[in-house]
């Protein structure tokens, strides 16, 4: 898929000569164009409200603008150094770990000969996607909790002490517990794109692979890899892309001013300064951070782009 | 293939039943009141927050009570009015109200739970101002500004030197019940515990099996009384606390359930030590002052660390942060293994002991959960903060109740504001009054041209008038048992006007009447967040909010330093090293901030 | 496991017309090796710690809303059985408000209009920046944006109002139809059908339009299943759209809201000297309420996902 990338790549024409094979094309284009134009585009004027002091009766256009005021009490706050370095570490391992885990899963389903107990995992594994975040971080909470099942095993496996593992204020507990949580709710979900990219993977390359007598492991690593990295590489772009912005909330039913160290996030840190307990809530403070995240993410996203542009000839964009 | 196409035609069938019979899009709103108009100038809109449930009704213009109302007339000309009730979905008031004023489509009549403070209000041109409408049609409400202060000053703003009255404000008749508070077993007292004086053992029990709250026994406090009253009362029933753990094998309980992350910022347990809170609040002497660095919380943190050494307290409170702060621990207080906590009423009594299946609460046998009031230091720091009343409390604030405003979109459409002013001044009646607060009687309900009193087994109505001591109503029994929102769904709780509190027999049984009122002993009148009328201007407000903030992010994440002993609250240099860091936050300025409009509004002069 | 396998060779008489490519992965090896079997065994095992894994919330909500609402208060940790009496009290609170069937059909009211419009728009655009036009990156980039900025959801709501669909079904079905990384993925998707079909179709001077619908879709449609079935669950579990953009109309009401709006009614019961303690599985009852009709429908989107370009090759 990659050689066709390449293969795509037509010289660039005059713009008029363009215009006139490609105006099809660009029809094609305009619901899009008018649908994120209109209702992603048009409302961005929102995002004034990061260099506003906002205020609800004066609303967008009135309140009073304090430039990069919000910023400077962002990023001067005492733990945003705290919550910058723990956003990236949680992003990198949901960028790693967190991104293979659904591949992974989406392969050995592949590897399943009895299609009526792969449809039993993959449904199975649906679930937790439907289960309120909140009562997944409970079950996360009973598990790791002193005396919690995860706790005794680990107990008795490690001598991890028994003691609840999310007031361990050392890394890398929180991490991973965070980690694997995230890989809980989403594996499933995650997956499905890369069964469906399995999926159309050509049944004749598998029939000539075994024939030459490849095992099914090798067909695995020789064959189907290969065959689904456009979409390996387009979802690991995206995924970096959104890493650094999303995915944070849960954060805040799970860690406490123990673990505020390894757990305090960008999200986490704004939300406490933005809406603190029985005061007023400070809209613009969080739009600050919103766009300050957006713009990391973009960065990422154009380096995982130009990254993956070089390492594997395949990119995004 | 046979599945899919199944579920294909199963989803065909299920649009088209969807289409046809359910789908309320193509059915249209169900329209209550087609023979009205809403271009009639006696039509009006009100915003409210959600009603009693949709269990009852969906549309708040079937309650009962308030189709009463909308039976008589009112206004010069005799007019009969009706109100189209707006109810924006649950939680959601706050967005909606901004979207009200973005789409200029606010509605007529205003419920001010979360509006801005009605001067704002009025100078943003969304309000309109009442004083004329009052003087005329008003004369029971203007009673009420004239003789209650509270009222007064949440109802009447000075606007350029012109004192006007913005809103129409609910009055309470006494200090309102609240539903959370501290709570005690005294069950274990009446079987662990001995006589203080004279130390014979205590006898006790219920009356009536069937009875939660039938409960007498003969328990003694050190403080002399029959409830404990002060921190060493609350020591002793600690050391008791333990017997009865020890006894009942319980090892995951403790003495007494702490809330996250330590202190609350409104109060709480602190104000017992001295009074005040460890945020913002306004002494006896009209200061403000910020209680954080005050020998009042220091001594909080001082008693608090005893608790933890001696392992009284929670030792696991600083993890408990997806607790809300009046759910403690919810799965072991309802197991019955905690000593004291801050609960509801559904855990008083022994409520909490599963009569239908006693084998899923088998320590909650016998139990007897009363409610306690604030206690009050004896025991720690310096002889000032010692033997001082509870100002910062979860107690009802004042008489206030919540304002209605009326808004200029009423003006512009030329509604008969007469004709409203007049309709909402008969829940300043005494009638109106238990229209509003109780319900309607069997005449009434007949007149209201509604079958919801009889649906709902009330057919005798929704009281009984007594005259017992302060009692003037009594609920009928099927509205005293109900333990749903029947309560609120038989009367105009939603309209303004005068909240009967003290007058009205709830059929509460004498000990739960004393829990309730335990829980409201020391009202709350330190504590400035929350009243009504209480206005910070908009740049002040976020300037204070700002440092409040900060100064709540500090103490979330280092209070329970001191309580688990890592820091030594008793050692000077380690203090003085926390108010240093405080200090920094410069919570001076929000006092200086705050000063001028406590003294403008009088706020608790001695 | 070693009876799936046995099974095998009969199976591939009579299922390889039906389901020719869906079996014959599995089909084709004759004779498994001993290495085949361990790595067999292997799959199997870990499958099933995922999916078992998987299962415990759903479990927990589901043996939750069984419960008896006081046992259930007094219950640490995971509900592996009922609490207390088997009771179906949390659904009765649910299904006593009528509006919840309002909520049903509403929902897929919305599901289906939404979901069909979104996919076209999606799909289209998806197919425009598949082509090489000398706009191709900028079209992306367009795109992508709107993946990490947004103006926040009161700039939406003026919007939307400024179009005049507040409180009327068009501001559920058309804003959130769909959003720029499905057009993205569906840019996969055709990127990945053969040149050559794109190539024929042209040359026979079919349209663009014709081509995409008649020719390139339905090669991409196993990855077009994957974003349906993620428009699907979107838009079946929105509930913050109906609340800020139809909150005074509840006929328009969709399920989630309406369930939303019953949790929130009672969620103070314990605020009473007379607790109604089923109340508590309310929240338990409205997850699986909401979740079956979307799990009852899976099945049907696995045999999508799973049948790859074979159809599409046929039709084309």
């Amino acid at each position: 898929m990659a050689k066709k990338d390449k293969l795509f790549q037509t010289p660039k024409v005059p713009w008029k000569k363009d215009f006139k094979t490609n105006w099809g094309v660009y029809l094609m284009f305009i619901p899009i164009f008018l649908y994120t134009l209109v209702l992603h585009y048009v409302p961005m004027f929102g995002i004034v409200m990061a260099f506003e002091d906002y205020d609800i009766n004066k609303g967008y256009f009135k309140s009073p603008w304090v430039g990069m005021a919000n910023f400077v009490e962002l990023f001067s706050g005492s733990d945003f150094p705290r919550a910058i370095f723990n956003t990236v570490v949680i992003a990198l391992l949901k960028c790693t770990v967190g991104f293979v885990m659904p591949i992974l899963f989406a392969c050995l389903l592949s590897l399943l000969r009895s299609k009526k107990y792969k449809r039993t995992v993959q449904t199975s594994s649906y679930l937790p996607n439907f289960v309120a975040a909140v009562i997944v971080c409970f079950l996360v909470q009973e598990f790791v909790k002193q005396d919690g099942p995860i706790t005794l095993l680990l107990h008795h496996l490690f001598g991890v002490e028994n003691s609840n593992l999310l007031a361990d204020p050392n890394p890398p507990t929180f991490w991973i517990i965070y980690l694997v949580m995230g890989i809980w709710q989403g594996i499933g979900w995650g997956s499905i794109m890369y069964v469906a990219a399995i999926a159309t993977v050509s049944g004749d390359l598998h029939e000539a692979a075994a024939i030459d007598g490849a095992t099914r492991l090798q067909r695995l690593t020789k064959i189907t890899i290969p065959c689904i990295m456009p979409t390996i590489v387009m979802m690991f772009v995206l995924g970096i892309g959104t890493s650094f912005a999303a995915g944070y909330d849960n954060i805040l039913l799970l860690y406490m001013p123990t673990t505020y160290p390894v757990a305090d996030t960008i999200y986490t840190y704004t939300y406490r300064l933005a809406f603190a307990a029985g005061g007023a809530r400070d809209y613009s403070l969080s739009a600050a951070s919103g766009l300050f995240q957006s713009i990391v993410g973009t960065i990422l996203l154009m380096g995982s782009n130009y990254m993956s542009k070089k390492a594997s000839g395949s990119s995004l964009f | 293939m046979k599945g899919s196409r199944r579920v294909i035609l199963g989803l065909a069938g299920l649009s088209m039943a969807a289409t046809l019979g359910g789908c309320g899009i193509l059915r249209g709103a169900g329209n209550t009141a087609t023979d009205l108009n809403p271009e009639d100038d006696t039509y009006y809109t009100m915003w409210i927050h959600s009603g009693p449930g949709s269990s009852y009704y969906t549309e708040y213009e079937d309650n009962p009570a308030i189709k009463y109302a909308e039976t008589m007339t009112w206004g010069d000309e005799g007019k009969s009015i009706f109100i189209d009730f707006v109810i924006p979905p649950a939680n959601k008031e706050p967005d909606d109200l901004q979207n009200m004023y973005i789409n200029g489509n606010l509605t007529h009549i205003l419920d001010g739970v979360i509006c801005d403070s009605a001067d704002i209000m009025y100078s943003n041109n969304r309000i309109i101002d009442l004083t004329e409408y009052v003087n005329q049609y008003m004369p029971n409400y203007k009673k009420v500004l004239d003789t209650v202060e509270d009222v007064r000053k949440s109802a009447v703003f000075n606007i350029d030197g012109e004192e006007k009255i913005l809103g129409i404000v609910t009055v309470n008749e006494s200090y309102m019940d609240v539903n959370f508070g501290y709570e005690y077993r005294r069950d274990w007292i009446v079987k662990y515990g001995s006589n203080p004086q004279t130390g014979a053992a205590f006898t006790g029990g219920y009356t009536d099996e069937n009875d939660p709250d039938s409960w007498e026994d003969d328990v003694v406090f050190p403080s002399g009384g029959s409830d404990p009253v002060y921190i060493s009362d609350w020591e002793w029933m600690f050391g008791i606390f333990e017997t009865a753990m020890e006894d009942m094998g319980i090892d995951d309980g403790y003495c007494i359930s702490m809330y996250y992350p330590g202190y609350m910022w409104s109060g709480g347990l602190c104000s017992s030590f001295g009074g005040g809170t460890p945020m913002f609040y306004a002494n006896d002497q009209g200061q403000a002052c910020f209680g954080g660095v005050s020998d009042s919380f220091r001594t909080y943190l001082e008693c608090l660390s005893a608790w933890y050494e001696k392992g009284w307290l929670d030792k696991t409170f600083d993890q408990k942060t997806s607790d809300a702060h009046y759910a403690i621990d919810s799965a072991k207080i309802h197991q019955g293994k905690i000593g004291i906590w801050y609960g509801q009423q559904s855990t008083l009594g022994n409520r909490i002991y599963n009569r239908n299946d006693p084998s899923q609460t088998p320590l909650a046998e016998g139990i007897f959960v009363a409610g306690a009031p604030m206690p009050i230091n004896d025991v720690y720091g310096p002889e000032e903060c010692r033997n001082v009343i509870p100002d910062c409390t979860a107690a009802g604030v004042s008489m206030r109740g919540n304002p209605v405003y009326i808004t200029t979109k009423a003006v512009e459409e030329g509604k008969d504001i007469g004709a409203l002013c007049a309709f909402l001044d008969y829940f300043y009646t005494e009638e109106g009054a238990v229209v509003k607060t109780v319900g309607l009687t069997r005449e009434q309900a007949q007149a209201s041209g509604s079958d919801f009193y009889e649906k709902n087994g009330l057919t005798e109505g929704a009281y009984t008038n007594v005259s017992e001591g302060d009692y003037r109503y009594r609920l009928t029994d099927t509205l005293a048992k109900d333990g749903g929102n029947l309560k609120i769904a038989v009367c105009a709780g939603k309209m303004p006007g005068i909240e009967l509190v003290n007058s009205v027999d709830r059929c509460q049984s004498a000990s739960f009447r004393a829990s309730m009122d335990a829980w409201i002993k020391y009202p709350n009148i330190g504590l400035w967040n929350g009243t009504p009328g209480f206005i910070i201007e908009e740049e002040d407000n976020k300037a204070i909010e700002k440092i409040r903030t900060k100064l709540l992010n500090y103490m979330d994440a280092h209070t329970m330093e001191f309580i688990k002993g890592q820091k030594d609250v008793t050692d000077d240099k380690t203090w003085e090293d926390w108010c240093t860091m405080l200090r920094k936050q410069n919570y001076e300025k929000a006092l200086g901030l705050v000063q001028p409009y406590l003294e403008k509004y009088d706020f608790r002069q001695p | 496991m070693a009876l799936s396998w046995k099974s095998t060779p009969n199976k591939k008489n009579v299922s390889k017309k039906k389901h020719n490519e869906d079996d014959r992965i599995s089909t084709m090896i004759e004779h498994p090796s001993v290495g085949d079997r361990i790595v067999d065994v292997i799959v199997i095992l870990l499958c099933a710690l995922v999916a078992f894994c998987s299962i415990i919330p759903m479990w927990h909500v589901l043996m939750s809303s069984f419960s008896d609402g006081q046992a259930l208060l007094a219950k640490e940790g995971l509900v592996l059985w009922p609490v207390g009496e088997f009771n179906l009290e949390g659904y009765a609170h649910i299904f006593k408000d009528t509006s919840i069937i309002d909520g049903y059909g509403n929902t897929i009211f919305y599901t289906v209009t939404s979901v069909a419009l979104g996919f076209m728009i999606a799909a289209m655009g998806g197919y425009a920046i598949s082509r090489q036009t000398r706009l191709k990156t900028p079209m992306i980039l367009f795109l992508t944006a709107t993946m990490l900025f947004g103006g926040g959801m009161v700039p939406t709501y003026m919007v939307i109002n400024a179009l005049g669909w507040v409180e009327t079904p068009l501001a559920l079905v058309i804003p959130g139809c769909t959003n720029g990384m499905f057009s993205i993925m569906m840019m996969n998707a055709f990127n990945s059908v053969p040149h050559e079909m794109y190539e024929a179709a042209r040359i026979d001077g079919a349209g663009h339009f014709t081509t995409m619908w008649k020719i390139m879709l339905p090669q991409a449609m196993n990855l077009g299943s994957v974003i349906i079935l993620n428009s699907v669950i979107a838009a079946w579990n929105a509930w913050l759209p109906a609340s800020i953009y139809v909150p005074r109309s509840r006929h328009l009401w969709p399920l989630q809201l309406v369930i939303n709006q019953i949790i929130n009614e009672n969620k103070d019961f314990l605020n009473s000297a007379n607790p109604d303690y089923s109340k508590y599985l309310i929240q338990f009852a409205a997850i699986i309420v909401a979740a079956a009709p979307l799990i009852l429908l899976f099945p049907f989107f696995q045999n999508k996902l799973e049948k790859g370009v074979i159809g599409g090759g046929v039709k084309g």
